[in-house]
């Protein structure tokens, strides 16, 4: 199973995977779900993000996908799409439920609501010290958030590989650093054995 | 055109592996043909490669 910020464009995509899994050509990968046989490898699944917001506005974490919610976190948080980790290490410092639900689970299916005027703190480059800043409340209880969705819909990740009696090989990106969500998957999704690639990192 | 597709918001992803010692794998099959679009299937197969399994869902 992977749960990545960003993959492939599906245009650009050569590798087998479903018909049915169908998606614009400047759709990109969001999730993925293979089967290992020795050497071979088989597609089961991919999940495709659509482009949300236009051709000026298509950075892939603008796009509705679970680790790109991430990485829209992060932008906002950091100004760095790529400091998931550290919106991570943010999650405990938030409060419980002062942020609506940014990720939700719908007959098996991942919505990710649109970005709404909710959040209008964004953290400014060079506006200042940002451990001072007015917006840490909202960016800690923003961080809770996506990690409290993030972990409750981890618990449910079996949902297209049909557990139990299988085995599981994750390797989200730097998203298998999440030990909580990893913790759910372990506990909850019904799996026989779970393994998570150490060190992940994008370079895969 | 192709290449911002590819690489606009993550220079520096796929490293060139040609003549690393790569032998036979579709990743990096897919390297020395020059190939740089299979992002998940990359991370798949890392995943996989390192584990205990032989088998894996």
């Amino acid at each position: 199973m992977i749960v990545d910020g960003v993959g492939s464009y599906r245009s650009d995509a050569v590798e087998p995977y479903p018909s049915t899994d169908a998606a614009t050509p400047l759709a990109r990968e969001s999730e993925s779900y293979y089967k290992f046989s020795g050497a071979t490898i088989e597609c089961l699944k991919k999940v495709w993000m659509e482009p949300d917001r236009g051709f000026l506005s298509d950075e892939f974490y603008n796009m509705p996908g679970l680790g790109a919610l991430y990485s829209r976190a992060s932008t906002y948080i950091f100004g760095d799409w790529n400091k998931c980790g550290e919106l991570m290490g943010l999650a405990p410092y938030g409060r419980r439920e002062q942020v609506k639900h940014l990720l939700e689970l719908n007959d098996g299916i991942l919505h990710v609501p649109h970005w709404t005027t909710d959040f209008k703190q964004p953290y400014v480059m060079d506006s200042g010290s940002w451990e001072a800043s007015p917006s840490m409340r909202h960016w800690e209880d923003l961080a809770w958030r996506v990690q409290d969705d993030t972990k409750c819909i981890a618990g449910r990740a079996g949902g297209c590989a049909k557990p139990p009696a299988q085995k599981i090989c994750a390797s989200p990106a730097a998203s298998a650093l999440n030990c909580v969500a990893n913790g759910r998957v372990a506990r909850e999704s019904g799996f026989e054995n779970v393994w998570i690639q150490p060190a992940a990192v994008t370079t895969a | 055109m192709e290449e911002r597709l590819v690489y606009q918001d993550m220079p520096g992803s796929f490293p060139n592996m040609n003549g690393r010692g790569c032998q036979t794998s579709a990743v990096s099959d897919g390297f020395r043909q020059g190939r740089v679009d299979i992002h998940h299937l990359a991370h798949a197969y890392s995943a996989f490669a390192v584990s205990p399994l032989k088998m894996a869902l």
